[in-house]
């Protein structure tokens, strides 16, 4: 999952990005409202952490002509206005959540995982495809019933499959989802696939030659 | 006694006091007077009237005076043979060989006598003085007894006076009783009593001044706790980052973490110091040696102004002394430098000037960094203001303190370019013989 976050402290900003991609995420991180807005455009993001007071354009203003282009991406403020007004015009202006600064960590990895499943139309947290079960909270893969121990990365890439079965992800779509724009070796998708395919045997994840990967069968 | 009732009934008992004593004194004289007279007419009177009658008649008077037991003593002697008619046989008068009024002295006591001749008879009568003095004390009370009555009258018309009069005061009274202590808005001044005006008025004003003081503090709560939560939120992260993160990822989570900290400290440094600069305090007035401040901040800072490779130093100096509070101008300076080191690239130059210009004085700060432009000059000094292109993590108070110092001074600091139009330089003009800011007093 490729998050988008827009944050002007350069330090909080920093300690957000390293926690939510502890959690697995893909993480983008731009500092102003301009920066933002160009990078929405790219449509490559899953969802949207906000700040509101921001520099060069306000956090409200971004979210709203977003709105009005009509993305439906999932949109987090992280704020430190607390006032009731504010919540209430930050959620009326098309936010799906709203955290005031300061918050934890955990409960906001948990609040964006909340998000995204229920654009992913589920409302189970778990995800279950055939035997393999899929836990998003605690990063738990279960085979067969029994829990195989998984990185956050093979993780995140396990569940972009098993998310959408049927569906065939390429190796750059892949990348983006793990990585943003982090720098990537070039054949780490690869190696994620190689040691996900050792730990659940070979036809958990199907090659599509020249396309890219699917979820298997896993009976 | 320390009520308005009290001491108002304290004056007017005084008064009334002031007032019956002499005019009691004065009835009582005047009764005398009169009864006097009268009591003479009686006694005059009750003389004559002997004259005429018979002895017998005197018997059945002495009878009928012995019965009575009064006051008045009758004496009637014979040329021939003496006392002839006593009235009250306790008391013997000796005879007064005048006739007329006299006043006598009998066994201790004042008697007022009235002696008649006729042919060999004498007829005295006499009354004791005391008579006299009991009836002119009993006109004179009766003269004042309706003054007397007054008093509790009076009393009781001021103690409801004062207490209708007052009446307003109480209702102000109650009504800042009832308040919330938050609550300053004023206090309704129509239908007070023109002696409970001004104390209305005066209280408003007191409020409005406490409301603007206190709403300043309010606000600045308010925007130190905002600006507080961002450092804190990074602060509570980091350290959650730090409790998960992996030997590699160590010790970088933990250089940020420290900063975080430092960041935190800064900025409640800062607010601390932004909060004793109260506008309302009085200012210091001690002389302040400007150059010898520049060169304190300057090696204050210069392992700051190393570790960030810049080249801090003193650039231009001048005696120059001026009255104010040193603590607070050192402060001013201080972040002034800091600014300039902190925004300045490595490599970059910061120079602090003093020069002594006119009357006054100028403090000078100048560096390489970035500048702010134009637009924004003004609006930095504002609180928790941050500049749209700012990636430092300053506490936004910097330059807010430099104003809150400049005004205490009745300083000005202006923003310009730097040498050639780079940089930015700061400039604070201090006059040397300033007065305190006459504060608005209402």
């Amino acid at each position: 999952m490729r998050l988008l976050l827009v944050e002007d402290d350069p330090m909080l900003g920093e300690a957000v990005s390293r926690g939510l991609r502890r959690e697995g995420f893909a993480l983008d991180w731009v500092r102003d409202g301009r920066a933002a807005e160009l990078s929405l455009e790219t449509g490559v993001h899953d969802l949207l952490l906000l700040d509101l007071g921001l520099p060069r354009r306000d956090g409200l203003e971004v979210l709203r002509s977003l709105r009005r282009r009509g993305s439906a991406i999932p949109a987090l403020i992280l704020t430190a206005r607390d006032g009731i007004e504010d919540r209430v015009k930050g959620l009326d202006s098309g936010a799906d959540d709203y955290m005031v600064k300061p918050f934890d960590l955990q409960e906001l990895a948990a609040r964006v995982r909340a998000l995204l499943r229920r654009r992913g139309g589920r409302a189970r947290p778990e995800i279950e495809h055939g035997a393999l079960r899929l836990d998003p909270a605690s990063h738990e893969a279960l085979w067969r019933g029994a829990p195989v121990k998984v990185s956050p990365r093979e993780f995140a890439l396990l569940l972009a499959l098993a998310e959408q079965p049927g569906e065939v992800l390429s190796r750059e779509q892949l990348e983006e989802r793990l990585y943003g724009w982090e720098e990537v070796e070039s054949n780490a998708v690869e190696v994620h696939i190689h040691n996900l395919r050792r730990k659940l045997g070979a036809g958990v994840i199907r090659n599509v030659r020249g396309v890219g990967w699917k979820i298997g069968d896993c009976a | 006694m320390n009520s308005v009732r009290g001491r108002l009934l304290a004056w007017l008992m005084m008064g009334l006091a002031a007032a019956l004593v002499p005019t009691g004194i004065a009835a009582y004289l005047k009764a005398r007077e009169e009864v006097g007279l009268l009591l003479d007419y009686q006694l005059r009177e009750t003389a004559v009237s002997l004259r005429r009658q018979s002895l017998l008649a005197a018997a059945i008077s002495r009878e009928m005076a012995g019965a009575e037991e009064g006051d008045l003593v009758v004496q009637v002697w014979d040329g021939q043979s003496g006392l002839m008619y006593l009235s009250r046989a306790d008391r013997e008068l000796p005879l007064i060989p005048l006739e007329g009024f006299h006043d006598v002295t009998w066994q201790g006591t004042q008697w007022r006598a009235y002696v008649l001749r006729t042919g060999t008879r004498t007829i005295q009568a006499a009354l004791p003085a005391r008579v006299r003095d009991r009836l002119s004390a009993d006109a004179a009370l009766r003269n004042i007894a309706p003054l007397l009555a007054l008093v509790p009258v009076a009393g009781a018309i001021v103690w409801l006076g004062v207490g209708f009069g007052l009446r307003p005061l109480e209702r102000v009274a109650a009504a800042l009783g009832r308040r919330r202590p938050d609550a300053l808005d004023p206090l309704p001044e129509a239908g007070l009593p023109d002696e409970i005006r001004p104390l209305a008025l005066a209280l408003n004003r007191l409020l409005e001044r406490l409301d603007r003081a206190f709403s300043s503090q309010r606000q600045f709560v308010a925007d130190a706790a905002h600006e507080l939560r961002t450092p804190l939120t990074a602060l509570q992260l980091q350290l959650q980052n730090l409790e998960h993160a992996g030997e590699a990822e160590r010790a970088a989570v933990m250089a940020e973490f420290r900063a975080g900290l430092q960041r935190a400290v800064r900025l409640v440094e800062q607010l601390l110091a932004m909060a004793r600069l109260d506008p309302e305090a009085p200012l210091p007035r001690e002389p302040v040696d400007l150059e010898a401040l520049a060169k304190a901040v300057v090696t204050e800072l210069s392992p700051l102004a190393d570790a960030r490779n810049i080249d801090l130093g003193v650039a231009e100096s001048a005696p120059a002394r001026i009255e104010g509070d040193a603590g607070s101008l050192r402060l001013m300076l201080r972040n002034l430098v800091d600014n300039a080191v902190r925004y300045t690239p490595a490599g970059g130059r910061v120079d602090v000037a003093v020069r002594a210009e006119g009357p006054g004085a100028v403090l000078e700060v100048t560096d390489t960094g970035p500048g702010i432009p134009p637009a924004e000059r003004e609006r930095v000094f504002d609180r928790f203001y941050r500049g749209a292109e700012a990636n430092s993590p300053g506490s936004g108070l910097g330059l807010a303190i430099v104003k809150r110092v400049a005004e205490r001074h009745r300083a000005t600091v202006t923003l310009s370019g730097g040498d050639g139009g780079k940089g930015l330089r700061a400039s604070v003009r201090l006059p040397t013989g300033f007065s305190p800011p006459s504060a608005p007093r209402g």
